[in-house]
């Protein structure tokens, strides 16, 4: 196994700054996620370090072994570009060995590599059978077993089950993440589905345009997005945005709405903004709650079902808020809603950079974490009545 | 706008019956969504509908009064394709303005531009209109789809998946855009879907479609809450709920091959053996639970993870709020809700048990 | 990707660099290649840069050997040869023309020379052949005949597109029976060789006095271009989504005013390639019009090797006659290129 580490890797295509100076370390057995929109340069990152895309500038090294200019196939990686197309004439044995035999493996080791693998997923039972004759799901595990059979250094995918549908897509993630856990191989994992990321990724890294936004942890750009790309990114709904005048511990929010600024965040807001001036309030829609006390109010612009809860969509005076609310009561269009924010999760951007504003003493790290773990056993005493 | 009536509706094709005796109906302004996974014939019934495909048994009615002689023209629908609605070589507002271009309406162009234009002021288009379709985002294009339908005051809206090809983001906004624009201006639609949070989070009333019958029709929660198969109960929920073969045993029901034993809450009536039904949330892990598994994986999500929990042989689906500090292999103990516990024969379909709420 | 690649429309990718591609060999192999490709390309072109040259020869420098690459060039006497027909005087006759009548035509135009019997001025296509030795006689037939490749040609090309359209158009939207066999059937025309057909044909064109006329060779070469125009058109309106004519459909209009509005447009790359391919066919098309006609519908390539038959064998007006010919196909392709681009691969590269 290996640790993948770019310098100041660049790339460029004519005019296009297709991937600007980018720093990055991939540890020893770590599953890097790299996240972006459409055409922010994640392809361009793998095929660089796959080498199958020169560098424009830079160094890459495998496991302290620099190989910028080193072929692609001196640098002991397998790509994976989609898990689902399997070849009809062969058996399900023959797709997974196949990449073995274009390698010249012996014939002992295809054998002892294609079970090995076809347990770890569980399909050493069909083994023998055309892709024709298998079902979906197994189809994809056999995909899966063909891209994973062979023992590089390091996995680069490319939204490997991007192509499959929305169910099989959940049981293919767990899989690779089951795959993962048991096997330790570093991995670099393309895509550009945000849920897919925070799932399977140890850390992720947020591109956009070319620019690395932010690395770290899933809980990490959850909860602290290092600036505004990453807060509406992350998240789905994404975090919500709302610029408001800030002045004596208040931001004043569209539609005449006072929002009293928790007390830890007073001083990091004094120290950027002064005594006043314009700030950007980012809270997820978990930190909403409906209260007959809020101190907000907004007017429900639309209301969706999201089988255990409801997400309500607020119009603060135009802009459009979403929040987390109870089933069971009803919301109709129009209607007034007053509500309030978990303090323990608001956010604050500075308007002008787009970056997060952090809490004076570092600390925030920590926060991010504690009350989402207090959140989650919380639920899990109050919610319903349980067999115990 | 007009109710619309499907009466035993079958069409059949060479090899395939798509459609075998649909029935239901869409009320005046009624948000009705088509929900079924892939070839389920919501395309078909969709064709049908609006007359371009003809139904080999049944009828369909708007306003009480049968339309199947009338073509698609005469029967005044609007139609947004899944894809390929927009024609590449007019600019948007030509394309806006195609509809009303018809020989059918005679409109003026005074009128027509009029039209046009507060179109495109709703689904905020307006800077577009003069820019040829080849060059919009996806978003941008499916907007203008809509708009070409929305231009009409027709009987009814056919929208057949015109969020699909949308990357998540689009997505999201434009389900909210849809479904506000649908109720504040009271239209009736009929959208055609395979997602089922689409289906959950945009529709007054749900028709679940497979293999061309319909399984069951009800609003959002009723689907949710009281799935009537084991095909209703996996399509709907992420992640799907976990489904186990369970026996009965005097009072206590046993989930096969796990340490899952729970006395059957009081008049819950059940067959021998059965399957048994839990969504993922009512899962809850708890250090105090009443039964004992163990992490086999962790997919945080963000505003909530979905643990993967295996007690016995079994793999039990739980979704928790927030992140979690748990490892893989650690042991947790945990409860499931009794109160939503679900349970379906042998053959899928539901066992409802009365429950004094 | 797949929903990914429908919904961001960004320029297609163009190249791609690989670290493997970068080195110094790399570059000279690619250098080499792209030389082979050139010579190659030129090793074609050879044929025509010949008929270029033999077109501005003199007749002595044509049939020169050793062939002369090098040479004083003739402008107009090949063309002037080509449309004119002529007889070589004889000496006592030619005799009676002043001497600076005959050193060159540009001469003979200036002293604006006459005929010595009727004292007629000589026009300057007359001075090319006095230069010569000839006497111009009257127009030749080529011109005619190339007025009748433009004729023919171009009827039946276009009735062959537009029945080629709306047949393909309906075997591409309807169910109908033995569709495939049908389909089958019309490509079956053009499996026997002209020249196996070409007999059978002349028989039934005799008793139905079509033979050597227009309207014949006309719906000879629509039918026989026909199979070709139904097959490409139906697979270029099959690659247009249907959804297109059913959205316009159910906007209130009927299906021919959706044909015209959404489907022409839209097909306008496979009727230009299926155009040039027909027309291609039509004006080189030799077999049956050596057979099938004679005079009054006679086409050029019909007409160009009889051109050998005929005394002293012309070699610079018979390339000149190919060059001609070559013009109006190059022109039409020319036009249409920007279409055949993408028509000409059968849409594989089309989105
Ligand atoms: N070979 C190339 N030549 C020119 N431009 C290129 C080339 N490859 C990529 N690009 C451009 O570089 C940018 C980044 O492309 P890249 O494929 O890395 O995006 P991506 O993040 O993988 O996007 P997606 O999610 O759509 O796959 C894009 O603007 C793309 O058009
Ligand atoms: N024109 C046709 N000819 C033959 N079979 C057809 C035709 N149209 C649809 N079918 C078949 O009818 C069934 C239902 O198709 P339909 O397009 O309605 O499914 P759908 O629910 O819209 O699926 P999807 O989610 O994939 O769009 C499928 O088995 C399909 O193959
Ligand atoms: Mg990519
Ligand atoms: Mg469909």
């Amino acid at each position: 196994m290996a640790t993948i580490e770019l310098r100041q890797v660049e790339k460029k295509f004519g005019d296009l700054h297709a991937v600007k100076p980018m720093d990055l370390t991939v540890h020893d057995g770590e599953f890097m996620v790299l996240l972006g929109p459409s055409g922010c340069g994640k392809t361009t990152t793998l095929r660089m370090i796959s080498g199958l895309e020169a560098v424009t500038g830079g160094q890459i090294l495998i496991d302290g072994r620099d190989v910028t200019w080193a072929h692609p196939s001196d640098r002991d990686i397998a790509l994976v570009f989609q898990f689902f197309a399997l070849y009809p004439h062969l058996s399900a044995w023959q797709n997974i060995a196949f990449p073995l035999q274009a390698e010249g493996e012996s014939r002992v080791n295809i054998e002892k590599r294609v079970s090995e693998v076809a347990r770890m997923l569980g399909i050493k039972h069909l083994l023998h059978l055309r892709p024709k004759a298998l079902s979906g799901g197994d189809k994809q595990r056999v995909g899966l077993a063909r891209a994973l059979v062979r023992r590089p250094a390091a996995f680069l995918m490319d939204e490997p089950i991007g192509a499959l549908d929305a169910d099989a897509r959940e049981t293919m993630r767990a899989e690779i993440k089951q795959f993962h856990l048991t096997q330790n191989a570093t991995t670099v994992y393309v895509t550009h589905d945000q849920i897919e990321a925070m799932a399977l990724g140890d850390r992720i890294v947020v591109m956009s345009m070319g620019v690395v936004q932010q690395v770290g942890t899933p809980a990490e750009v959850y909860y602290d997005p290092a600036n505004l790309f990453v807060a509406r990114f992350i998240g789905s709904p994404g975090m919500n945005l709302v610029t408001g005048g800030y002045a004596d511990g208040v931001v004043h929010l569209p539609g005449s709405n006072p929002y009293p600024v928790p007390p830890a965040w007073n001083t990091a807001l004094q120290r950027e903004m002064g005594s006043e001036g314009d700030v950007i309030v980012g809270f997820r829609p978990e930190a909403g709650r409906v209260t007959g006390t809020g101190p907000l109010v907004a007017e429900v612009y639309a209301t969706e079902l999201h089988g255990a809860y409801t997400v309500l969509h607020l119009s603060l005076n135009g802009t459009v808020v979403h929040i987390r609310a109870d089933r069971g009561i009803d919301y109709p269009i129009g209607t007034a809603v007053r509500f309030d924010l978990d303090p323990e999760i608001v956010r604050f951007f500075d308007p002008q950079t787009e970056a997060a504003l952090r809490l004076p003493f570092d600390g925030a790290q920590d926060k991010a974490q504690e009350p989402a773990l207090r959140r989650a056993q919380d639920t899990a005493l109050t919610g319903g009545s349980t067999n115990g | 706008m007009a109710d619309v009536i499907l009466q035993n509706i079958t069409k059949r094709f060479k090899t395939v019956t798509a459609l075998k005796g649909v029935s239901f109906d869409i009320k005046d302004g009624e948000f009705f969504v088509l929900l079924g996974p892939t070839g389920a014939g919501k395309t078909t019934t969709l064709r049908v509908i609006s007359g371009l495909e003809r139904q080999d048994e049944g009828s369909v009615l708007f306003d009480g009064e049968s339309v199947d002689h009338l073509t698609p023209a005469d029967r005044d629908v609007a139609f947004v394709f899944e894809q390929y609605s927009l024609y590449p070589t007019m600019t948007v507002y030509e394309n806006l303005a195609f509809p009303l271009r018809s020989p059918l309406r005679r409109m003026s162009e005074q009128v027509i531009r009029q039209r046009v234009e507060e179109t495109a002021e709703k689904l905020r288009i307006s800077p577009l209109l003069e820019r040829t379709t080849a060059h919009l985002s996806g978003g941008e294009m499916q907007r203008v789809s809509l708009g070409r339908a929305l231009v009409r005051d027709p009987q009814i809206f056919l929208m057949d998946e015109p969020l699909s090809n949308l990357d998540a983001k689009l997505r999201e906004a434009l389900r909210v855009e849809l479904q506000h624009l649908q109720k504040t201006e009271g239209s009736t639609t009929l959208f055609v879907t395979h997602d089922q949070i689409e289906a959950l989070t945009m529709g007054d009333r749900i028709g679940v479609l497979n293999k061309g019958r319909i399984v069951q029709i009800g609003t959002p929660e009723d689907i949710y809450d009281r799935p009537a198969t084991t095909f209703v109960a996996q399509l709907v929920g992420t992640p799907r709920i976990n489904l186990h073969e369970a026996v009965r045993e005097d009072s206590t029901l046993h989930v096969t091959n796990s340490t899952i034993h729970l006395p059957i809450p009081a008049g819950d009536d059940l067959p021998p053996s059965f399957l048994l039904g839990v969504r993922p949330e009512d899962v809850q892990i708890h250090s105090e639970g009443g039964f004992l598994g163990q992490i086999a994986l962790i997919e945080p999500l963000g505003v909530q993870t979905i643990l993967h929990v295996k007690t016995g042989e079994q793999t039990l689906l739980s979704l928790v709020p927030g992140m979690t500090d748990l490892r893989v292999g650690e042991e947790v103990r945990f409860n499931v809700v009794r109160e939503r516990l679900h349970y379906f024969q042998p053959d899928g379909t539901r066992i409802s048990v009365e429950r004094k709420t | 990707m797949a929903s990914v690649d429908k919904v961001g429309r960004r320029a297609p990718i163009v190249h791609s660099v690989r670290v493997d591609k970068v080195s110094r060999g790399a570059q000279i192999l690619r250098f080499i290649r792209a030389a082979v490709v050139v010579v190659i390309t030129s090793i074609m072109l050879i044929p025509v840069f010949w008929i270029v040259l033999t077109v501005f020869k003199s007749h002595p420098d044509a049939i020169a050997v050793p062939p002369k690459v090098v040479f004083k060039p003739r402008l107009v006497d090949s063309f002037v040869f080509l449309f004119t027909d002529r007889f070589l005087l004889p000496p006592p006759k030619l005799a009676q023309y002043p001497d600076e009548c005959k050193e060159s035509w540009t001469e003979c135009v200036r002293n604006k020379c006459s005929k010595p019997r009727s004292g007629k001025e000589l026009a300057w296509y007359e001075c090319v052949a006095l230069e010569g030795g000839q006497l111009v006689t009257g127009p030749g037939k080529y011109g005619e005949y190339v007025i009748n490749s433009l004729i023919i040609a171009g009827c039946s090309t276009a009735a062959a597109v537009v029945l080629g359209l709306l047949s393909g158009y309906a075997y591409s939207r309807f169910d109908m029976p033995v569709k495939d066999f049908q389909l089958f059937f019309i490509l079956s025309q053009r499996f026997l060789p002209a020249v196996v057909i070409t007999i059978p044909i002349f028989l039934m064109y005799k008793d139905l006095h079509l033979q050597d006329t227009h309207l014949g060779m006309i719906i000879l070469y629509t039918v026989v271009n026909l199979s070709l125009s139904v097959w490409l058109l139906r697979s270029f309106i099959d690659e247009i989504p249907r959804e297109y004519e059913e959205a316009a459909m159910v906007d209130g209009y009927t299906r021919l005013q959706a044909i015209r509005k959404i489907v022409l447009p839209n097909a306008l790359t496979g009727i230009a390639a299926t155009t040039v391919f027909c027309l291609i066919f039509a004006w080189n098309e030799y077999a049956f019009a050596l057979m099938l006609t004679s005079d009054v519908a006679r086409t050029a390539p019909a007409f160009i090797p009889t051109m050998i038959g005929r005394g002293v064998v012309e070699w610079t007006s018979i390339a000149a006659g190919s060059l001609v010919f070559l013009i109006p196909v190059v022109i039409v392709t020319f036009a249409l290129r920007k279409y055949l681009l993408r028509g000409v691969t059968f849409g594989a590269i089309r989105q």
